[in-house]
C-alpha cells in the first residue's frame, strides 16, 4: 500500500497536524498533495492580509538579511488585479478562508485595496470572507475604514487593536462595530485592545462568551453588557481611564443585574475616577458561579470595603482566587470564602494583626497561594504591625501553602535565629517571595540559613532587600555581589541556596 | 467461575481471533455491533482487514484496555494542539515502529475500526516522517513521483509563501 492511496478523509487530518513550512514544502511535492494542502492552508491556517495580495499579485516579497519585505510593483494597479485572474482565484479562496489577520504593518495603499474589495463582493450584505471564525485586526495610525463587509455569519473570535483618539474616528469605529453585531451575531470571543473611547455597545452581541477590554469602559457599558450577554463566562476589562465617571448611570441605573454564568471577572483601573466602577458591578451585579474575582476597591473605606466582600461573598460562594487592590481592607473579611485557593492583597492594609491572620489560615484549609503585595511607600512604619518571621512560623505551623508573596519586617531577627522546629516547616511551600525584606545587613546571612531551614523546598526564591532605616540607602552585605549576582535580592537568594544545598547534603 | 466475557472477531482471510470483550470494545464499530445484534457466539467479520494486521490492532487495544475513552474531539486547527502533534507515548512509538505498508493498513484498519487514539498516533506518526524533509527528501521516502513542471513548482511557491508573523 503507498500513501498515495490513503483516503482523503484521512490524509487531510495528517496535513492539519503539520506547522506551515511543512505545509509548503508537501505542496511542492506532487500534484495530489498540491491539491489537499493547499485547501487545508487556506481553510485552517491563520491567512494573513499579505497572502491575499500576493494571490492578486499585488504584492511581492524579498528577503535580506533574514528579514522579510513586502512591496507593490510599481506596474500593478488593484483595477488590473481585480480584471485579472488572481481575482478569479482570490474569489474561490476567501471562502475558504476560516482565519484572517489583518496587520498595521503593511502599506496604506492596503485600505484602498481593502474598499475595491469591499465593492466587488456580490452584495453589500454579504460577506467577503463566509466562512471565517477569526478575524484579528491590528492597526496604527491608519486611515479608519470599515471592516465589518469582511466576515459573515460564522464568524466566533474578533480581535482588534487600534490606538486612533480622534472624535471622527470613534465614531466611525463604534458605527462599524455596531454593523459587526449585526452581522456576526454568533460572536463568542471578543477582545479590544486600547479603544480610547466607551462607544462599544457589547450588550448587541447576545452570544459573547469572553470579553477582553482595553479602554475606557463605564457604568453604563457595564449595563448594557449584563442586559445583552447573558452566557458571558469571562470578562476582563483594564485599562480604564476613568475619564466617563457616568454618576447618573450608577445612581439610576438597575438596582439588581445577573450574570448567570460568569466565572472569572478581572477589573483593573488606571486613574482614581475609574475606581468607582468596580464597587458598582459588586453592588450591583449578582455572579452565582463567579470562581475567579480581581477587583480593585481602593476607592472605599474599610467599613465599606466588608460590607460589599460580605455581600460578594454571600452571592458568589464558588471563588477560589480572589486579588484585592484596596487601602484600608480589615484582614479577617476573606477569611470566609471558604472555598480559597488563592488570596492577592495589594495595596496598604492597615491592620495585619496576627489575629486575623489566623483566622484566615484556620478557615482556608484550600489556600494553596497567598501574596500580600508591599506597601507602596516603601518605607517601613515600625508603629503599624508587619510581617515578622514569628508570623511566618505560624503560618509554616497552620497552613500547607504551596506559594507564599509577603513584605516581611526582619528587623527584629536576633543575628543568630534559632532553628525552627521541625513542626515550623513550610513542607509544600515551593515558591516564596519577600518583597520588600526590611532587614540588618549583618543578619541577612543567618537569616538567609534560617529561611532555609525553614522552607526546605522552595525552588523559587525571591527577595528584595530594604534597608532598615533609610530608602534607598545600600546595604552593607556581608560579601560582595559577584559575577551573575547583581543586587541585594540576588546575594540573598544564593545565600538561601547555598544553604538549602548545605541542609541538604548533611541531612 | 466465570471469566471475563469474550467475543470472535474473523479477519477478511478468515482467520478467527478469540479476545476479551472489553479489548474488541476499544473499536467504537465493534461496540456498536455488539450492541445491536446483543451478545452471540457468532464470530463478527471484519472483511476490511486482514490477520497480521488485525492481529497487531488487537496488541494496541490489549495494552490500552483499561484507558478512559478519548475526550471530545480537539480541534487540530488550534496552535497548542498543533505543538502537541508529535507527542506519542513511548509504548505507542514502539508499537507503531512498523514498516510504511503496515503503518498505513494499521491507520486503514483503525479508521474502519473506528479506535480513534490509534487513527491519531498513526496520523502523528506520518506527520512526523513528514516534519521538517524537503520535498525531494519526501518524495523519496514515500516513493511519490514528482508530477509538476519545474514552472508550476515555481508558481505554488511564490503564490503560497507565508506571509511570516508581522
Amino acid at each position: 500500500m503507498h500513501i498515495l492511496d490513503l483516503p482523503v478523509e484521512i490524509f487531510v487530518p495528517v496535513l492539519k497536524l503539520l506547522a506551515s513550512g511543512d505545509l509548503l514544502r508537501c505542496a511542492t511535492v506532487c500534484s495530489q498533495w498540491r491539491d489537499l494542502t493547499l485547501d487545508v492552508k487556506w481553510r485552517d491556517h491563520l491567512v494573513h492580509w499579505v497572502d491575499l495580495l500576493r494571490v492578486l499579485g499585488l504584492v511581492e516579497r524579498s528577503e535580506e538579511g533574514g528579514r522579510q519585505y513586502h512591496w507593490v510593483p510599481e506596474h500593478c494597479s488593484i483595477e488590473d488585479a481585480i480584471a485579472g485572474t488572481g481575482w478569479r482565484r482570490l474569489n474561490e479562496l476567501r471562502k475558504k478562508i476560516s482565519r484572517l489577520r489583518i496587520a498595521s504593518r503593511l502599506m496604506s495603499e492596503d485600505i484602498d485595496y481593502m474598499l475595491k474589495l469591499q465593492h466587488v463582493v456580490e452584495s453589500p450584505h454579504r460577506a467577503f470572507c463566509p466562512n471565517l471564525r477569526e478575524l484579528e485586526l491590528s492597526f496604527g495610525d491608519l486611515q479608519p475604514y470599515e471592516y465589518d463587509f469582511l466576515a459573515g455569519g460564522s464568524l466566533r473570535q474578533f480581535k482588534l487593536s487600534w490606538t486612533s483618539e480622534t472624535e471622527m474616528r470613534t465614531r466611525l469605529f463604534a458605527g462599524t462595530m455596531e454593523r459587526v453585531a449585526l452581522r456576526s451575531p454568533m460572536i463568542e470571543h471578543i477582545s479590544v485592545h486600547r479603544s480610547d473611547f466607551a462607544l462599544i455597545d457589547y450588550g448587541k452581541f447576545s452570544n459573547l462568551r469572553t470579553l477582553n477590554h482595553g479602554g475606557h469602559f463605564s457604568a453604563t457599558s457595564w449595563i448594557k453588557l449584563c442586559a445583552g450577554c447573558p452566557l458571558l463566562e469571562d470578562v476582563n476589562i483594564w485599562w480604564i481611564q476613568g475619564d466617563l465617571v457616568d454618576e447618573e448611570a450608577i445612581a439610576e441605573g438597575p438596582q439588581m443585574q445577573q450574570l448567570p454564568l460568569l466565572r472569572i471577572l478581572h477589573i483593573e483601573i488606571m486613574r482614581d475616577r475609574g475606581r468607582v466602577l468596580s464597587p458598582y458591578i459588586l453592588r450591583t451585579t449578582n455572579m452565582p458561579q463567579l470562581r475567579v474575582l480581581k477587583v480593585d476597591l481602593r476607592q472605599l473605606g474599610s467599613e465599606e470595603a466588608d460590607g460589599l466582600l460580605s455581600r460578594v461573598r454571600s452571592r458568589s460562594p464558588l471563588i477560589t482566587t480572589l486579588r484585592v487592590h484596596g487601602h484600608t481592607l480589615e484582614w479577617g473579611s476573606f477569611a470566609w470564602f471558604g472555598k480559597l485557593r488563592q488570596l492577592d492583597l495589594y495595596g496598604r492594609l492597615s491592620s495585619w494583626k496576627i489575629e486575623d491572620l489566623e483566622r484566615i489560615i484556620a478557615n482556608l484549609p484550600n489556600l494553596a497561594q497567598l501574596y500580600i503585595a508591599s506597601n507602596p511607600d516603601g518605607g517601613i512604619d515600625r508603629s503599624r504591625p508587619a510581617f515578622t518571621p514569628a508570623i511566618v512560623e505560624t503560618i509554616a505551623r497552620r497552613c500547607q501553602l504551596g506559594e507564599l508573596r509577603i513584605p516581611l519586617n526582619a528587623l527584629e531577627t536576633p543575628w543568630m535565629p534559632e532553628p525552627p522546629t521541625t513542626t515550623a516547616k513550610f513542607g509544600k511551600l515551593v515558591g516564596l517571595t519577600l518583597d520588600p525584606l526590611h532587614i540588618e545587613a549583618k543578619a541577612v546571612e543567618p537569616f538567609a540559613k534560617y529561611l532555609a531551614q525553614l522552607c526546605p523546598n522552595v525552588i523559587h526564591f525571591e527577595a528584595a532587600l530594604r534597608h532598615p532605616q533609610e530608602i534607598g540607602q545600600e546595604l552593607e552585605l556581608p560579601r560582595h555581589p559577584t559575577g551573575e549576582e547583581i543586587g541585594n535580592g540576588w546575594v540573598m537568594k544564593t545565600l538561601f541556596f547555598d544553604a538549602q544545598r548545605k541542609d541538604h547534603v548533611s541531612g | 467461575m466465570s471469566a471475563a466475557p469474550q467475543v470472535t472477531l474473523e479477519s477478511s482471510d478468515g482467520e478467527k481471533f478469540k479476545v476479551d470483550k472489553e479489548v474488541a470494545e476499544r473499536s467504537v464499530l465493534i461496540k456498536n455491533m455488539i450492541e445491536d445484534v446483543g451478545e452471540s457466539d457468532n464470530p463478527i467479520p471484519l472483511p476490511n482487514v486482514n490477520a497480521s494486521v488485525l492481529k497487531k490492532v488487537l496488541e494496541y487495544c490489549e495494552h490500552h484496555r483499561g484507558d478512559p475513552l478519548p475526550a471530545a474531539d480537539a480541534d487540530p486547527s488550534n496552535d497548542d494542539n498543533r505543538k502537541r502533534a508529535t507527542e506519542i507515548s513511548d509504548w505507542d512509538q514502539k508499537f507503531i515502529q512498523v514498516d510504511q505498508e503496515m503503518l498505513f493498513e494499521i491507520i486503514l484498519a483503525a479508521n474502519y475500526m473506528d479506535i480513534k487514539p490509534l487513527l491519531d498516533v498513526g496520523c502523528k506518526t506520518v506527520a512526523n516522517m513528514i516534519k521538517g524533509k524537503t520535498p525531494e527528501e519526501i518524495r523519496k521516502l514515500f516513493n511519490i513521483v514528482n508530477d509538476f513542471t519545474p514552472e508550476e513548482e515555481a508558481q505554488i511557491k511564490k503564490e503560497n509563501e507565508w506571509a511570516e508573523d508581522r
